[in-house]
């Protein structure tokens, strides 16, 4: 491993590593929520869409009956609920939500478990307070050897890639990252490949599975 | 073919009874039409195409195009003179030249001939004009005008009929076109290979856009990473443990996998 560390910057026939399997950076985790909230933003649209459609059939002046306070703390908490019910549904059920699924990456209890509904609405809490300074939270993935936030912290959870992680090929290419200064180009390199390079998963039958993770 | 002039027969055809589609439509009767609609719109399509292409033809020749991916580039007038042409070239281009002139002389003998048709007509009228007003001849004329007025609205019946079944031909081919359309991309659509086709290159590109996606955002990630670290002047990651084996393995599937592991080099457990 450590003579691919130091030749995979200079050897064009040196594979990258596969990183399936470790801590998920920042982007990944950004855009995969973005989705998600895109998502959710549709949900709600729908549904908003669907309680005035009823209102309006069946003639109902809903803004007339309910104040202004009661309106906007329901649909808080609505909205809250919704955001609850779907990253926990897919959280429990997958590990993956939605977005996270096109990003390939999974969340999962620093113990391998799955997440319960407890923790899941601790980590839903956990994406509240992060975002209340002004995201430093998030952020705090940038800098956490473990790439945790102050949401995974909260709740003892890391967020892996699920794909064989790869980076596009140009931006290991030598050309590429002489751009940059060399001290940069340092923390650039990947990580060392896992432990599981070594180990190949065996089925209980005693042969050999294809479906290696390493 | 279907021109202004035929809208004027159309409301009319509206306003007047119908008497040929009135009387049913066998299956002779409703292949003449097909054959009639598909001549008139067929030719109507190939002149309107015919004209635009000849009219970017004329563009070409007058301003050459010079666009990358053209198929038809003007040869530059030089070089078509330096070419050599081969003796069954000239031959062809012989050919070629006397259709056309073949054609331009037809269209000059047509005038030639409605020329000596008025010419004909100026000479024999005196001549024919005191026979033709005799009277000793009236009732010859009169039978004479009778039968033209006959074949005069027998033609007129003609053109009636012909102006209503040109537009029914023409729906006709048109709906024939459609459904013909219509059923072959159902049978497209209905064809198990062809939606495995289909639905085989959609996932292979949405795969590959994904992957792409998730390759690049992993580029930056690394390097979002690496500046940070950098900054912090904490220790690049490629020094730092990587995530616990229960974690890793956790990568393809939620689910714990029933499997045990064997280390590289070491007896296989039995």
């Amino acid at each position: 491993m450590s003579e691919y560390l130091e030749n995979y910057f200079d050897d064009p026939d040196v594979q990258p590593p596969n990183l399936a399997g470790h801590y998920a950076g920042f982007a990944s985790r950004a855009i995969a929520l973005v989705i998600d909230y895109l998502i959710i933003l549709l949900i709600l649209f729908i549904t908003a869409w669907f309680i005035n459609s009823t209102a309006t059939l069946f003639n109902l002046q809903l803004l007339n009956w309910l104040n202004t306070t009661v309106i906007f703390l329901s649909s808080t908490a609505f909205t809250l609920f919704i955001i609850y019910i779907y990253f926990n549904f897919f959280w429990f059920f997958t590990g993956q939500t939605l977005g996270n699924a096109v990003m390939g990456i999974r969340v999962i209890r620093t113990n391998g478990k799955r997440l319960g509904f407890l923790r899941g609405l601790v980590r839903s809490i956990g994406y509240l307070l992060a975002f209340i300074p002004l995201g430093l939270g998030f952020l705090w993935v940038l800098g956490d050897d473990r790439r945790q936030g102050w949401h995974d912290k909260l709740a003892g959870t890391y967020v892996i890639y699920a794909w064989e992680a790869r980076p596009n090929e140009r931006f290991l290419s030598q050309s590429y990252l002489s751009h940059f200064p060399a001290r940069l180009v340092k923390y650039l390199r990947l990580p060392p490949q896992s432990r599981t390079d070594l180990i190949e998963p065996v089925s209980s039958s005693g042969t050999q599975s294809s479906n290696s993770i390493g | 073919m279907d021109s202004s002039p035929s809208q004027k027969p159309d409301q009319e055809s509206n306003t007047l009874p119908d008497p040929h589609l009135s009387q049913g439509s066998d299956g002779f009767r409703s292949v003449t039409r097909l054959v009639v609609g598909g001549l008139a719109i067929g030719l109507t399509e190939l002149f309107s195409r015919l004209s635009k292409w000849e009219g970017e033809t004329s563009q070409q020749a007058e301003a050459p195009s010079k666009e990358a991916g053209q198929i038809f580039t003007t040869l530059p007038q030089q070089d078509q003179a330096e070419r050599e042409e081969s003796d069954s070239q000239t031959v062809r281009y012989a050919l070629v030249g006397l259709v056309f002139e073949a054609q331009d002389a037809l269209k000059e003998s047509a005038k030639t001939l409605s020329k000596a048709e008025r010419a004909i007509f100026r000479w024999s009228n005196p001549i024919i004009k005191p026979v033709y007003s005799n009277r000793l001849l009236a009732p010859a004329r009169r039978r004479f005008d009778h039968f033209v007025e006959r074949g005069q609205h027998e033609v007129d019946r003609w053109v009636n009929i012909g102006r209503q079944e040109e537009t029914h031909s023409k729906a006709l081919t048109l709906v024939a076109i459609n459904e013909t359309v219509d059923d072959t991309i159902g049978s497209f659509a209905d064809n198990p290979e062809i939606q495995q086709l289909i639905t085989t290159q959609t996932t292979g590109l949405v795969e590959e856009i994904v992957e792409e996606v998730r390759e690049r955002t992993f580029g930056v990630d690394l390097f979002l990473e690496g500046i940070i670290r950098m900054i912090l002047r904490s220790k690049p990651r490629y020094q730092l443990p990587s995530p616990p084996l229960v974690v890793q393995n956790r990568a393809k599937s939620l689910r714990p996998v029933r499997q045990v592991t064997k280390i590289k080099g070491t007896p296989q457990p039995r």
